[in-house]
């Protein structure tokens, strides 16, 4: 763990008062941390929104910041914290928030549709249509400890020794909790006749 | 192997390392890679958000704006916060500078001597100009009796370089009395009377050493013979009322008073049963000059320690006695009991000055060679404390304290034994009144 990474000199340069570090820094985890929330059930909008808080709880704290670890897994754990507390003040709880919603990305072509391959461009369209909602239903059914390993497993470069720091429990347990959820999707997937 | 092909997709594990090398390596095992690597694009994919491209920019914007407010926002109270301090600390420093003022003027007031505003005798002595006077609001000085050479006045009479009246050792320092509130600078007759340091300083001007030891051994023994209902006996052939207010005047002359004092008991019980008693022909106060003379002493010691209701029905008396006094019309005598009841009622500010007659030279020739009897001793001490020159005043008063003193005993009584005890003591008041001529400054 390198607590001085461009993150973390990004960050540094906003408790100096740079505003454009900020910027910098919405821009590159802006995207992450709305998926982060979205996986964790919001819906597209209430996941802007959280990540919009998130980002306002780091920029009224930022003189208080101290490179104690990677940037990231300090802004996961203020975005983790964040959610305990939307999903402990709304009454309604994340499954309210819809993870089903086949919007406008599912409809006319989300990233997922590039990535499953089909006969035809329409056909793979649809059929990548398919799989996300079905694996967000999947995921809307995990637990809500899975769904949250599950969350930030996805984080591009999150290593399990992270997510157990973040979580505060053991790397073994992330990595059995990882494979667990993996698994259950894949299963929950190929009984409704999905395979990858 | 199954762990270790997930970890890989997950990107646990280095992709060039020994787990990925080995898992290539086995046909199985690289077909079970990729299928999990299609599943965990999918189910990456399936909930990435695509947020339009401004809006990393716009969440920016958004915090940093609203954090701004925040923060000025908290700033202004703090402004509130430090105005109103200020006003505070003004409002806190004005009120120790009006503190400070206070204390200052209230020890100056304490040490700046005070002319009591109803003590101060309402003369203009020391203008010496009538006119002016009446313009100032005061009365013009009253035509003094004519007499061949300078006056004797209240001036001359009480030493100038009085001593300092603090401490005030007598008893009148624990009763409540002008010194108690502060009136340490009244009127130099006042003070004769009041103060025992200007009394010790007169007795030794007029070479009277022992007359202030005689005077307090009298009027505790005077004390002692006050019936309970305020008078004191009167001999055959004396009004009781004329009898009390010649027994009570000592206690006025020494400086007590029915409102303060060392023996404010006894002056007034005196002065309520002097009141008490009224003339069955006219209504007015029963007596004569002596009751005059001692109403009049009480209330100007005592009237500015009254309030005005307080004041006025004593003061209706005491005109009312001197007018029945007054009927006859005639000028009293520069020795008489009369002229100095006056004296007093006029201080007194109840009667205008009473006209008195001229004190010839040659009386006070006689009367200084003649022997010095009680019984005129203090008419004519009075006269010439008012109306002689302060020396001849002096040799008067220098032997007249001298033959006085010889009069009265140990037990503070005259020494006659012949006499009554009521006569005793109504002569043991005239002597006293004789001794206390030069301290009452008439």
């Amino acid at each position: 763990m390198t607590p001085h990474d461009a993150d973390t000199e990004l960050m540094l340069r906003v408790k100096r008062g740079d505003p454009r570090a900020f910027g910098e820094l919405v821009e590159r985890f802006v995207r992450p941390l709305a998926s982060f929330f979205h996986r964790l059930g919001a819906d597209a909008a209430t996941a802007e929104d959280c990540a919009q808080d998130v980002f306002l709880k780091l920029f009224r704290t930022r003189e208080a910041y101290e490179p104690r670890a990677k940037f990231s897994t300090y802004l996961f754990s203020i975005a983790r914290h964040h959610w305990i507390d939307v999903v402990r003040h709304r009454a309604a709880g994340p499954t309210t928030v819809s993870s089903d919603a086949g919007g406008g990305d599912d409809a006319h072509g989300s990233p997922a549709d590039r990535l499953v391959a089909g006969d035809t461009e329409v056909d793979a369209r649809a059929r990548a249509g398919e799989v996300a909602a079905a694996l967000r239903r999947a995921v809307a059914a995990l637990s809500d400890e899975q769904r949250e390993v599950f969350a930030l497993v996805q984080q591009e470069g999150m290593r399990y020794q992270e997510i157990a720091d973040l979580l505060g429990i053991p790397v073994g347990t992330v990595k059995s909790r990882v494979h667990a959820v993996m698994h259950t999707l894949r299963e929950r997937l190929a009984r409704e006749g999905f395979e990858p | 192997m199954n762990d270790k092909i997930l970890d890989l997709v997950l990107g646990q594990l280095p992709p060039g390392g020994a787990e990925a090398q080995g898992i290539d390596a086995d046909p199985a095992a690289r077909a079970e890679r990729d299928r999990w690597a299609r599943w965990a694009s999918a189910a990456k994919a399936a909930h990435e958000l695509s947020l339009d491209p401004a809006a990393g920019q716009r969440i920016a914007a958004r915090v940093v704006a609203r954090v701004r407010e925040e923060e000025a926002r908290a700033a202004r109270p703090a402004a509130r916060r430090s105005f109103w301090g200020r006003v505070l600390a003004a409002s806190l420093a004005a009120h120790a500078v009006f503190l400070g003022v206070f204390a200052l003027r209230a020890h100056r007031a304490e040490t700046t001597p005070v002319e009591p505003f109803l003590l101060s005798p309402r003369w203009d002595v020391a203008a010496g100009d009538p006119a002016g006077a009446e313009e100032r609001g005061l009365l013009p000085l009253p035509e003094a009796p004519s007499f061949d050479g300078a006056m004797a006045s209240e001036r001359d009479l009480v030493p100038s370089d009085l001593p300092d009246e603090a401490p005030f050792p007598s008893p009148a320092a624990t009763a409540v009395g002008p010194h108690a509130i502060g009136l340490r600078a009244a009127s130099p007759a006042f003070r004769a009377r009041t103060s025992d340091p200007v009394k010790r300083a007169i007795e030794a001007r007029l070479s009277a050493r022992g007359s202030l030891d005689t005077i307090r051994r009298s009027l505790e023994a005077l004390a002692r013979t006050q019936r309970p209902d305020g008078s004191f006996a009167a001999p055959a052939g004396t009004d009781v009322s004329d009898a009390t207010a010649l027994t009570v005047l000592p206690f006025l002359g020494d400086g007590s008073s029915s409102r303060f004092g060392a023996h404010r008991e006894v002056v007034a019980k005196a002065v309520a049963f002097l009141r008490s008693r009224h003339d069955a022909a006219t209504g007015t106060v029963a007596g004569g000059d002596a009751v005059l003379w001692a109403l009049a002493e009480d209330q100007w010691l005592a009237g500015g320690f009254r309030t005005p209701a307080e004041n006025r029905a004593p003061a209706a008396d005491l005109r009312a006695l001197a007018s029945r006094l007054a009927a006859d019309g005639a000028a009293p005598a520069p020795d008489s009991l009369r002229a100095v009841a006056f004296a007093a009622a006029a201080r007194a500010r109840v009667v205008d000055a009473a006209p008195v007659a001229t004190l010839a030279s040659a009386t006070v020739a006689d009367w200084l060679a003649a022997d010095v009897r009680p019984e005129t001793a203090l008419t004519r001490g009075a006269a010439l404390a008012s109306g002689a020159p302060v020396e001849t005043f002096r040799r008067f008063s220098v032997r007249a304290a001298a033959t006085l003193r010889t009069l009265v005993g140990e037990d503070g009584l005259v020494t006659d034994t012949s006499l009554d005890p009521a006569a005793r003591a109504l002569a043991t008041a005239r002597a006293v009144l004789a001794l206390q001529v030069p301290f009452r400054a008439e």
